[in-house]
């Protein structure tokens, strides 16, 4: 077990599900149901992993975390109290989200410090120059050289950027991190390094993570728990050594077995997928989706 | 982006000098429109005459080059023989100021229209959209005489009539780019960071406007230019005897046969400043694109 079972919860999610209205043609509406019934316990502490296939709904889970998307149904509560009784900003203390995609998340016409320091700027917080010096000490702990903080985004590589990104995640001294595959947009050799930041992120500033991913060998290495996800549904909720060690949901098996991995001669992995198995059954609601 | 075409002009140290400095259209649009400038701007100090004094033993003296020209009035006089060359500077204060407010007017119209419909959407957009397509149906020119045909043509009337036509432009392309913006994850980050709505407004998305907004104001810049010298022209621009370059074709147009400079020069002002305008209007979303900022 991950021995973080004493450890309050700070989040929770309960029983949430998040359909979306999808429009096919004139008068055709079509209910898509993202998120199906699920529920969640986030420890101080934790590393909770979301794997699942693309479409899996691990993506709008992470945004009703954030309070970016409101559940249809269900609710999402921070340290027992429903997320939508906080107000953005005390929310943006609590909560920070790292994005995919370090090429979109950062303004194109903003400096580097500006970037990081825009918390600070937007919750009021210190003056001009304490800003200034709070964002150079992050770009210290991001492990970025001071030089780039008057560059603009257009000149930093995707590893760079993405330690922007974080480094702005942070300023606010949030005490749960949300990533969304932080390293799927990065070359393989600049992963492990963001990845080894954000575990040694986790001591220095005391974070909880939920890491978004389809990447096993991340899951793997990083977290504490793992949820898979499978239509919009939590299939297996298990610590990381479990579910690596014995899976029991088929889907879960699936999934392991598809990894790519580098032994020799293993080549493309070949699965068989019988989605006539019972386990993989869904509601009608949520079959809409494939 | 073409920024590096200045072979010509430039030494060749031209790897020295700065992005704006490289675009030759930027430079030479941006010395065309100085000079118009500064001939508004020094008008009373340049002008030989005031624009306004009549001499109607002097009437239509031909510019210098001309064999009967004289360096009393080295452009000539018009009919009732005011000096050409002071009309001409002060006229240019005449063109540019209604170039620039209308371009201020409509694009505070257009942006505030653009930005609200196209990060809002929804409901919000449709009404917008309404509106934008309800100035489209609207001919210009027709609106600009019947408001002069009430309210009498002065300068004021002009400004406001054109200001509040033009605006569609702005809207369009501020509706279009903020779609596109809206939905960038650097907006999200700033949901996430708790930003307000004005504050990313504001923030994030305007600054990523200024290029388009920029090349759409030189755009409106030049076509109020030319409209209000057509609304001279037909009569119903400015009133004489203010010195404008379109007053002075309009009255320029019954010499057209034999005294044909007393529209040409006016004209070629009138095309310098408009081509000069765009030129600048080009440059700049050239050298202010970001992604290829280096």
């Amino acid at each position: 077990m991950s021995g973080l079972e004493n450890h309050p919860v700070v989040l929770e999610m309960r029983d949430v599900t998040r359909t979306f209205r999808l429009s096919r043609g004139w008068l055709r509406r079509e209910m898509l149901t993202a998120v199906d019934n699920v529920s969640l316990q986030l420890r101080k502490g934790d590393v909770l992993g979301i794997v699942g296939e693309s479409g899996s709904g691990k993506t709008t889970l992470s945004k009703m975390m954030l309070g970016l998307l409101a559940p249809s149904a269900g609710e999402v509560l921070l340290d027992g109290k429903p997320l939508t009784s906080f107000d953005r900003r005390a929310l943006a203390r609590r909560i920070q989200f790292v994005f995919q995609d370090p090429y979109s998340s950062l303004n194109p016409r903003g400096s580097i410090g500006a970037i990081i320091a825009q918390p600070l700027r937007i919750h009021g917080i210190g003056t001009r120059a304490e800003r200034e010096k709070r964002a150079r000490e992050l770009l210290d702990v991001v492990g970025l050289p001071s030089r780039l903080f008057d560059s603009s985004p257009g000149q930093l590589s995707g590893g760079q950027r993405q330690r922007v990104v974080i480094a702005r995640a942070l300023a606010l001294r949030p005490d749960i991190l949300v990533c969304d595959e932080p390293t799927s947009a990065l070359d393989v050799s600049v992963q492990a390094q963001i990845l080894n930041l954000l575990l040694d992120l986790r001591k220095e500033f005391d974070l909880t993570y939920v890491l978004v991913s389809h990447n096993l060998t991340v899951i793997e290495h990083m977290t504490t728990e793992v949820a898979v996800m499978y239509l919009g549904r939590i299939v297996e909720l298990a610590d990381a050594e479990n579910l690596f060690g014995n899976s029991s949901h088929p889907y879960t098996k699936i999934l392991l077995r598809s990894a790519m991995t580098i032994a020799p001669g293993a080549g493309i992995p070949d699965v068989e997928f019988d989605r006539g198995d019972p386990a993989f059954r869904v509601p009608a609601a949520a079959r809409q989706s494939r | 982006m073409p920024a590096h075409s200045d072979a010509a002009s430039a030494p060749a140290a031209a790897w020295r000098m700065p992005r704006w400095a490289r675009h030759s259209g930027l430079v030479a649009g941006g010395i065309i429109l100085a000079i118009i400038f500064l001939m508004g701007l020094l008008a009373p100090v340049l002008a030989p005459y005031n624009p306004y004094d009549q001499n109607l033993l002097a009437r239509i003296v031909p510019p210098i080059w001309h064999e009967t020209g004289t360096w009393a009035h080295p452009l000539g006089t018009d009919h009732l023989g005011r000096d050409y060359l002071s009309r001409l500077l002060y006229g240019a204060r005449v063109s540019v100021f209604i170039g620039v407010t209308v371009a201020f007017v409509s694009g505070i119209i257009g942006t505030v229209l653009g930005v609200t419909a196209g990060y809002f959407g929804g409901k919000t957009d449709t009404v917008i959209s309404f509106i934008i397509t309800a100035r489209l149906a609207l001919p210009v020119i027709l609106v600009a005489l019947a408001v002069v045909a009430l309210f009498g043509s002065s300068l004021s009337v002009v400004v406001g009539v054109l200001g509040l036509l033009l605006w569609d432009r702005f809207a369009l392309v501020m509706r279009a780019t903020t779609q596109q913006i809206r939905d960038a994850d650097f907006v999200m980050a700033a949901k996430v960071q708790g930003a307000s709505t004005w504050q990313i407004i504001m923030q994030e998305i305007m600054p990523n406007l200024a290029t388009n907004i920029t090349v759409v104001a030189t755009l409106e810049i030049a076509q109020a230019i030319v409209l209000e010298a057509a609304l001279s022209f037909l009569g119903l621009g400015v009133p004489p005897p203010l010195p404008s370059w379109g007053l002075m074709l309009a009255e320029g147009k019954s010499f057209i046969l034999f005294d044909p400079w007393l529209i040409t020069i006016p004209g070629m002002l009138l095309f310098g400043l408009v081509l000069a305008i765009n030129l600048v209007g080009d440059g700049l979303r050239d050298v202010t694109a970001p992604d290829s900022r280096n």
